[in-house]
Parts: structure tokens; C-alpha cells; sequence
């Protein structure tokens, strides 16, 4: 079975579960950490950003009692679901991640060729996933501690421009998300921001693939859980020949994949889990994804000759006529 | 009766040979190699057999080494000739009661120096094969333009006080230096000495590659000479070890022995598939 | 004036003379390698390749009349491309001694053997397919080869490819990517015909084609008791210098079908005793077949190598990704570089890691360390390779030779003495 194609099922087997999975009594709870928007009716498991950062605007001193095991709580169940699933969130589960991934598709229908960036530019842009996680947790905090400026207007501000939440409720019929919010300045920069990220991932995938994802705060979040997850992709430096197939067959364009010869579990920053990598390595057991240290997927020789679509019989046949 | 066993060195100067029984060396010969190696190796071989009562036929296999291997008929078995050193070495090294480690091999037209693992195993080998330079066939010339036999050059060098700097080993431009150098009227042993410096100098650059460990053997014809085994000591600041007067037949003895070990501990060269053996004729280099 | 003008100039006869030596060697090779009864009946294809060498034989670069012919050197030359604008390639590199003769009009006594060769080849009327090149690609390798593109610029149609030495960095990766576009336009010219994505494709898949018996092939090798000689394997893989692809692949298909069966019955070529080496170093070219000659006569087997003219030269596959024109050139731009193991280019730890794959699979004893006079990459990183094998303790012997026959009897004697080490280990173990 061809890795690429039992994930993109996956993606739609969860884009179907959690966008439609409250018509069938299905709810896997609100503290998934992918982009399932809470604002889709009737969902069946839904994104915790939203109910992390109302959380988050109460005074500090009410985190002492009561509201700071809420919290825990709230944020133990975030942890648990990404030790389990790690970053096959993103690439597996995230349907946001599948719309990119159909329209990446799309664009190699029509042999649309992608750009990639420098790596200098590249590696600056990592930053961004994380400023945002900050200001995530930052400008709630300041709403609930009178921070001057920081009116009620900027609740939930990261779902607010975040392109999830007018895109994934039309998929149930309901136009209401998307649409720009003139009532206050805030609520109109940040819901304007939501429009334009939603064009821009048309746009985009005609041009990158998983462009957002490169500054999605949920990676960021995802990717303290790195080296502790219990699914891991670990290289075999010693059998590596740096043929580059990997880096260059990774969507978000991670370098480490390639270089590190010493670094056993390569589940870095950026990983999406997309296993990618693996498709296009041709050097047995260079590479491997390991389910509590369980192989699961293995790099091999003659798999990667199969998914290059390698016409064995072609020989034969030629040798007949 | 116990068995016995022939080894032969044709090397590019002179022959050895050797017998042994399955456990002591019971003989052996040298003779110049001249045009007829196969006549010449029978002959030699019958000698040392005769010396001690035998016959050609109690020989239960001889093995032959060194450039002319090849060319014997009535071998059993070839090795090459680092092996048969390696061999011979080791078992003087034991008659001597030391651990060889290292072994310099000067011969008529090359030179090599061995290292040997802890089990006698050879680890890696350094050979100087491409020409005469600082070999026997040196210390020949050396001999005949001074005018001398070639065995007192060794009681020459040990007279020098200070030996004479001789820039070149090649047999051809030394024989040059020399001449010029008798003809400035310097002492004949300092230039014996500075000859057999030069020679050492050489074959001390090629032991620092393969690397020098205790205890290290030294043989070969020219390891007779006491002012080379002097010069050779001092340049790879070791003591060595010379077989007392078998330096010459070591590798004869070595290459008996391992028809001695495979006759009786059974040997894998026969298993080799026969009909990729080389059965051209082996080019002989004589040289110069 | 009309007798006169008959009469060969002195040029004419040299040429005439070396093609005779050559055929001479050529015999005389083919005279110790049929005395060998254990040969896989397979090898007959392959044997008649060499056998017809010098006279321009019926698989030696045939091509119909029209089309074109693209001569390339080392291994960076992207023969897709030449393929997707329906040109044939033939790679130059070669190993005729009698050749460098000429060479040396042009090139330093201390100049690599295979350049000297090369250099005698292409000015010289002496092998066809020389002659017969529309265009030479000449990636510029090593110096030598660079000073050999000047050299021959004034005599025929050369393209230079620059090959970035420090391959991994992110300018050099573009830098070789713009100079791969460069010599896909040479070739459209050449040619005439626009390499589009449907021809680059169906390049890159009948390429691959052949790999995946390249890849069967060195898998069988690995067999113990060995199935084939190393010197074999060899020839085998100097073979699709010549051939066309495909037509070679379904050769080298049924070759892999007859060593498959050999295994399964447990005919082999050399008894289990026989030490299991690894040959590799600077590149070996037919008929320069020296050293492999004389390890296995003396009863060695090569079951693995690793030259830039065998292992090297088709193991890496171009892997495809999205199917755009770019893509694919992205793809077989760093496919030709990156994973090359050639010692102007990568690091030695990497070059040793895959020495050190070979080995294991190939449960290889030892290792024997070509170098050709004046090769200096491989000259040069002997030293660490030395050192890093002996830490892994794997006996390695180099062997310094050129393409002369002279040195034989000093090789035979080293190699000889290397595998009595290599079985005197395996008793001590």
C-alpha cells in the first residue's frame, strides 16, 4: 500500500469525522491539538486553541485556584494527544493540512512547478510559529490583567485571524465565519488578516507546498512534544549516501533530513510526519518510522524503485519481441 | 619415520634451500641462481638431501617462493615470498625465545619490512619493488668499484668513525658518487659506512609506514654484515634481531615449514580453482 | 602525385599500428579469460562487445544513420538527457595502454594513465566511436580532465561541465543545476530536437530500467560462494559505455536469471575458501584489466567494487517527485552529484561509510586500494582512508600502478602475499 495514498485517506477519513462526526453522536473532544475549528456546528472534535485562550484572560491570581487546574487539565489532555499522535497531526489528522495537500495535487495535475525558498530564508521564517504561540498566550493574559489597550474586543485573537475558521464551517453549509468584522479596529485587522490567509492558501499552494503550515502556531505547540512522542523517523547515518532525495521530497523543505549523519530521531521543528522522506530514499534502512521504537515503515530499495513507478516488466516484454 | 619437507627461495641473486622435519630445521644450502632456475633448484635441493642420508622421494612436499617460484616442476606448492618470510622469522624468533613483531627483509633485488599482529599474523607489509636501490644488488656494486669482497664490507664500515653522507641508493648514480668520492681520496670505510647509512636511511622510511614494534628480525643476506645491521639499528633507533648465520635462509625455511603445516594441519591453496593459475612463464627482472 | 597522396602519412601508420597493438591485447586478454570453463553462459554477449572493440563490432555505439552521438566522460554526465533528445551516449573514458603513447605528445610523464589514453584516443583515427561524436560533454572532474577540454576544444565540439566541489552547499547545488540546464540546451542543439517533459520522462524511466537490473545484479554478486568474477562484473558494467541501453539491460536481465539459477543450485566461479575482496580506487576501463586479472588468478574473488566505471556509474536512480520539466531536472541534477562517492568531491567519512556498507554485505575480507599514477584524489585521501580502515580493522593493500604490463610480476607478488594475510586471518579467527 502506497504510504502517500493511505495518508491522504486518513486526512479525509478525519476531515470526514471531525467536520460531520456530531450528525452521528461522534465527539472526540475540544482539545485537539490540529485545526479542526470549534466554530464548525456540530463537530466531532474540535481545536483547543479556543478554549486555551479564553482560559487564559482571568487575572493571575484566579491561575492559583480552581481556573489553574482547569487549566492543567484542559492542557494534560493537549500533551496526551500529542505524545500519542506527535506530529502525524499535522500530516495525517489536520484538515487544514489536507486542503493544502488536495490543492498541491491540483497543481501537479497541471505540472505547475513549486518554488522552494533559500535556506537562509527558510530558516528565519521559523521563528514566526513561535512568536505567534507567544502572542497566543500573551495577549489574553493581557485581557484578563487590564493590560491598557487590550480591550475585550481581542478575545481569542489568534482564532480571529486564523484562515480555519472561515474556511472549515462552509464544508456545513454555514457562511457566517466568513465574512470581516467592522464592529471594533481589532476585530477588523484580525478578521481581515483571517480573509486574506484563506485566499493566500489558494493562492499559495499553487506556488509552495504547506506554506502555512510553516508558520502555523500549532506545529509550534506540537513540537515540544518532538523527542518525546511515541511515533519517531530515525536515520541510520551510516547507510545515508546524501543523495538529497529526501530533503528535496520533504514539503516543508527540512534540511536535517539530509544532513545529520549522528542524530538518530529526526523528528525536528518543522516535521509534519509526512513519512515523505521514506518514499523517496533508496538506500535500505537509512530511514525509518518507529511507533514506540516498533519499525513501522522502512526505507527500502525496492520499495522506492515500486513508488517510482518502475516498470519491471518492461524489460521482459522488450526482451521478447 | 617422519616425514620431511623442502623450501625453496629463488630469489634474483642466489637460491636457497631448506629441509625440516616435523619439528627442527635439519639443513640447508645457498648457490647463485644463474640462467636454469629449475636445473639449478634440483640440484641444490638434491645436495642438502644427500648431505643428510635422504633421498629425493622422502620428501613429502616442497614449496617454493621468491621471484623464480613459478618456475620450479617439481613443486607441491608456491607461496608468496612475504609469507614464507613471515613464517621463518617466526619460527627463529621462537628457537630464539622472542615475540617477532616486525620483520626487515633485505634481499638481492628488493626490500620489505613486515608488521606482525600478536599471533604472528601478518598485519601489513611495505615493499620496495620497483628497483635495486639500497638491496643486495647495491652492496654488490659497492663492493667491486672499492675493490673488496663483499662479506668484509661489513668489517670495513665498523672502522669509520664518521661515515661519509652518500645522497643516492640507486645502484647507478651511487656507483658515480663513489667513484668521485675515492677520487677526492676519502677513507674507504667511511664511504662503506656512509653507503650502508644511506641503505638504512632508506629502509627506515619504509618501516615508519608500516610502523616498528619489539621485537624486530632482520634477514636476508645483507643482515651478515654487521656494519649494516649497526646502521639499520641506529637509524630505527630498535635493537634487532639477526638469526645467527641464517639470515640468508629464512625464507627457504619458512616456505619448508608451510609444507610441513599443510601437510599435516591440511592446506586451502589446493582447493584454488586450477584453470585461472597463471601458467605463462614468470618474467625473471634480472637486473641491472 | 596520385601515388603519393595513397601512400599513409606517418600519422596514418601510428594509428594503424596502435589498433594493431590494441587487437593484440584484446586477444590476448580474451585468450586468458576463455580459460576459465566456469564462466556464466551469459557473459557471451558481453565478450562479444570487447571482442569487436577495435574493429567497431555490431553492439560497439551502433547508430542509425542520422542519429546523433554524444560522447561523455566520468560520471556527471546526465545521459537522460542525451536519451530525451534521442541522441545515443557513449561514455570516452578509456584504458588502452597503447594509446597513451600519443597521450604523452600532449600531457606530462606523470599525467594520469587514463587521460593519456583518452587524449591518444580522441586525436588519433583508432577506435570509431571516437571519431564518430557529434559533441563531447567533458565535465571538468578533475584537473586533469579540464586541461583535456581545452586541449580538445580546437578539434571538436566540446561542452564543459563545471561539477561544484563542495556539492552539498545550497549555491553550489544551484550553481550545478543552472550548468545541467546549460548542457540540456548544448544537447538541443546538437540535436535539434527540444527535450520536452514526455521524452525527459520516458529517458528517466528506461534509465531506471536498466538500474533495477544494476541494482539485481550487484545484489546476486554478494552471493557466497561467489556466482561470478569480479573481472566479469566488471566488463559487464564497462559494457554499457558502449551498448544502448535497453538492449544491454535485457542482457544483463538474463544474465542475473542464469546467476539466480547458479545460486539456487550452488554453481560458483571460486571455492568458499577463496578471499572475498573489495576492489576500488581509481576507475578501471577495459582493456586495462590488470589488477582484477591477477587477484583472481591467483584465486581471489572480487564479490564487490566501487569505480566510478561499474558500481558508482549506475547504483544512484534519478528519484522523481512532482513530474514537472523542473522537477525532473532538479531530480537528475543532484542524482549525478550528490550521492557520488568520488573522492574530488565528497568527504572520505562519507566515502567510507559506503566502503564500509559494501563490506558488510558483501561480507568482504579486505580491501584492495587502486590508484593510477598520477590519479591524485584517490592518492591523496589514501592516507585517512588507511587510518580509518585500520580502526575498523579491515586489511587494505594499495596497489600504485599505471596501464603498463611491466609491474605484473612486483603486483602479483603483493597481491599474492595479501591474500595469504587475508586466509591466515580467517585461520587465526
Amino acid at each position: 500500500m502506497n504510504v502517500q495514498r493511505l495518508r491522504l485517506i486518513s486526512q479525509f477519513v478525519f476531515f470526514v469525522l471531525l467536520t460531520y462526526g456530531g450528525l452521528f453522536a461522534i465527539d472526540l473532544g475540544s482539545r485537539m491539538p490540529t485545526f479542526s475549528c470549534a466554530f464548525v456546528p456540530d463537530n466531532g472534535g474540535s481545536c483547543f486553541l479556543i478554549g486555551f485562550q479564553h482560559m487564559l484572560s482571568r487575572p493571575l491570581p484566579e491561575f492559583l485556584g480552581e481556573q489553574g487546574i482547569r487549566l492543567l487539565k484542559s492542557l494534560g489532555i493537549v500533551a496526551l494527544w500529542a505524545v500519542v499522535i506527535n506530529k502525524a497531526w499535522c500530516g495525517w489528522i489536520c484538515p487544514f493540512g489536507l486542503m493544502q495537500d488536495l490543492l498541491t495535487r491540483l497543481r501537479n495535475l497541471v505540472f505547475i512547478d513549486m518554488s522552494r525558498f533559500g535556506w537562509v530564508t527558510r530558516k528565519r521564517y521559523k521563528s514566526v510559529k513561535y512568536i505567534l504561540l507567544a502572542l497566543l498566550i500573551l495577549i489574553p493574559l493581557g485581557i484578563g490583567n487590564g493590560v491598557p489597550g487590550l480591550s475585550r474586543d481581542w478575545t481569542a485573537p489568534f482564532c480571529q485571524m486564523c484562515p480555519a475558521r472561515p474556511l472549515m464551517p462552509l464544508f456545513r453549509g454555514d457562511f457566517s465565519e466568513f465574512h470581516i468584522d467592522f464592529s471594533s479596529w481589532p476585530g477588523l485587522a484580525l478578521t481581515t488578516i483571517a480573509v486574506i490567509l484563506v485566499g493566500l492558501l489558494f493562492t499559495s499552494a499553487f506556488v509552495k507546498r504547506r506554506f502555512l503550515c510553516s508558520y502555523c502556531p500549532m506545529l509550534a505547540v506540537l513540537s515540544l512534544f518532538d523527542k518525546v512522542g511515541f511515533l519517531s523517523l530515525n536515520k541510520d547515518g551510516q547507510k545515508c549516501t546524501r543523495c538529497g532525495n529526501c530533503s528535496r521530497a520533504c514539503p516543508m523543505e527540512i534540511r536535517e533530513i539530509e544532513e545529520e549523519k549522528t542524530l538518530s530521531n529526526l523528528v525536528t521543528q518543522d516535521c509534519i510526519l509526512c513519512l515523505k522522506c521514506i518514499d523517496a530514499c533508496p538506500e535500505n534502512q537509512a530511514l525509518e518510522a518507529r511507533f514506540l521504537g516498533m519499525p513501522i515503515y522502512t526505507a527500502s530499495a525496492e520499495g522506492f524503485l515500486k513508488r517510482q513507478n518502475v516498470d519491471l516488466l518492461r524489460l521482459k516484454r522488450k526482451k521478447k519481441r | 619415520m617422519s616425514g620431511f619437507f623442502g623450501g625453496l627461495d629463488i630469489g634474483s641473486a642466489t637460491t636457497k634451500a631448506a629441509i625440516v622435519s616435523e619439528d627442527a630445521v635439519l639443513g640447508h644450502a645457498v648457490v647463485a641462481t644463474g640462467v636454469h632456475c629449475d636445473e639449478t633448484a634440483r640440484n641444490l635441493m638434491n645436495q642438502v638431501i644427500e648431505a643428510h642420508g635422504l633421498q629425493f622421494g622422502d620428501l613429502k612436499g616442497v614449496t617454493t617462493t621468491g621471484y623464480g617460484r613459478r618456475l620450479v616442476s617439481f613443486a607441491t606448492g608456491t607461496i608468496s615470498e612475504i609469507t614464507a618470510n613471515v613464517r621463518g622469522a617466526v619460527w627463529y624468533g621462537q628457537q630464539g625465545g622472542r615475540q617477532i613483531r616486525t620483520i626487515i627483509n633485505i634481499g638481492g633485488q628488493d626490500s620489505k619490512v613486515i608488521s606482525l599482529d600478536e599471533q604472528g599474523v601478518t598485519k601489513n607489509f611495505s615493499m620496495n619493488d620497483k628497483c635495486a636501490a639500497g638491496t643486495g644488488r647495491f652492496l654488490e656494486s659497492l663492493a667491486r668499484i672499492l675493490e673488496v669482497n663483499l662479506t668484509e664490507l661489513g668489517d670495513i664500515a665498523l672502522e669509520a668513525e664518521v661515515p661519509i653522507r652518500i645522497n643516492s641508493t640507486c645502484t647507478v648514480f651511487a656507483e658515480s658518487e663513489i667513484i668521485s668520492l675515492i677520487a677526492r681520496g676519502r677513507k674507504k670505510s667511511e664511504i662503506v659506512a656512509g653507503a650502508h647509512y644511506a641503505i638504512a636511511n632508506r629502509l627506515a622510511r619504509m618501516a615508519r609506514r608500516v610502523g616498528v614494534v619489539d621485537q624486530v628480525f632482520f634477514d636476508g643476506g645483507p643482515a651478515l654484515n654487521r656494519g649494516l645491521v649497526e646502521a639499520v639499528e641506529n637509524e630505527i633507533a630498535a635493537e634487532l634481531y639477526v638469526p645467527p648465520d641464517v639470515p640468508q635462509v629464512t625464507t627457504a625455511v619458512g616456505a619448508a615449514l608451510i609444507a610441513r603445516d599443510e601437510y599435516l594441519y591440511g592446506a586451502e591453496t589446493d582447493e584454488l580453482p586450477k584453470a585461472r593459475r597463471m601458467n605463462r612463464e614468470a618474467e625473471c627482472n634480472l637486473c641491472p | 602525385m596520385k601515388a603519393e597522396d595513397k601512400k599513409p602519412s606517418r600519422r596514418e601508420r601510428l594509428a594503424k599500428k596502435i589498433k594493431t597493438n590494441l587487437s593484440m591485447t584484446v586477444r590476448e586478454l580474451f585468450e586468458q579469460i576463455d580459460e576459465d570453463r566456469s564462466r556464466p553462459k551469459a557473459m557471451a554477449y558481453f565478450d562479444s562487445i570487447f571482442k569487436n572493440f577495435t574493429g567497431g563490432g555490431e553492439n560497439v555505439v551502433q547508430v542509425p544513420e542520422g542519429q546523433k552521438v554524444i560522447g561523455t566522460y566520468c560520471v556527471f554526465v546526465p545521459e537522460e538527457l542525451v536519451y530525451a533528445a534521442g541522441a545515443h551516449p557513449v561514455r570516452l573514458c578509456a584504458g588502452t595502454y597503447e594509446s597513451s603513447e600519443v597521450g604523452e605528445e600532449y600531457l606530462p610523464d606523470v599525467a594520469c594513465p587514463m587521460v593519456k589514453s583518452e587524449m591518444g584516443l580522441e586525436t588519433m583515427p583508432i577506435l570509431d566511436f571516437y571519431q564518430k561524436c557529434d559533441l563531447v560533454a567533458l565535465p571538468g572532474s578533475c584537473h586533469w580532465k579540464l586541461k583535456m577540454a581545452e586541449m580538445l576544444e580546437e578539434r571538436k565540439p566540446v561542452h564543459v561541465l563545471d561539477v561544484p566541489r563542495i556539492k552539498e552547499r545550497e549555491n553550489s547545488r544551484q550553481y550545478w543545476l543552472e550548468e545541467v540546464k546549460n548542457f540540456k540546451a548544448a544537447v538541443e542543439k546538437t540535436t535539434g530536437t527540444r527535450i520536452t517533459r514526455k521524452t525527459l520522462k520516458g529517458a528517466i524511466r528506461t534509465v531506471q530500467a536498466a538500474q533495477v537490473e544494476v541494482h539485481r545484479f550487484f545484489e546476486l554478486r554478494k552471493a557466497i560462494p561467489a556466482p561470478i568474477l569480479g573481472r566479469d562484473a566488471l566488463a559487464v558494467m564497462n559494457a554499457y559505455f558502449y551498448d544502448d541501453v535497453s538492449r544491454w539491460a535485457a542482457a544483463l536481465a538474463e544474465l542475473n536469471d542464469e546467476l539466480e539459477q547458479r545460486i539456487a543450485e550452488g554453481v560458483h566461479v571460486a571455492p568458499a575458501s577463496s578471499a572475498r575482496i573489495l576492489l576500488t580506487g581509481s576507475p578501471m576501463v577495459f582493456p586495462n584489466w590488470k589488477v582484477p586479472m591477477i587477484i583472481e588468478d591467483l584465486g581471489g574473488v572480487l564479490v564487490a567494487d566501487e569505480f566510478c566505471t561499474s558500481q558508482r556509474y549506475l547504483s544512484d536512480m534519478v528519484a522523481m517527485d512532482e513530474g514537472t520539466l523542473n522537477d525532473m531536472m532538479m531530480a537528475i541534477a543532484e542524482r549525478y552529484v550528490l550521492p557520488c562517492s568520488c573522492p574530488m568531491f565528497s568527504n572520505t567519512l562519507e566515502r567510507r561509510d559506503k566502503l564500509l556498507q559494501l563490506i558488510e554485505e558483501a561480507q568482504v575480507e579486505g580491501v584492495i586500494y587502486h590508484i593510477l599514477k598520477g590519479c591524485h584524489p584517490y592518492d591523496i585521501e589514501l592516507k585517512m582512508m588507511e587510518k580509518l580502515m585500520q580502526d575498523k580493522g579491515i586489511p587494505m593493500l594499495k596497489i600504485e600502478t599505471d596501464y603498463s604490463p611491466q609491474d605484473v610480476e612486483q603486483l602479483r607478488t603483493r597481491i599474492e602475499a595479501f591474500q595469504e594475510t587475508l586466509r591466515g586471518r580467517r585461520r587465526v579467527q
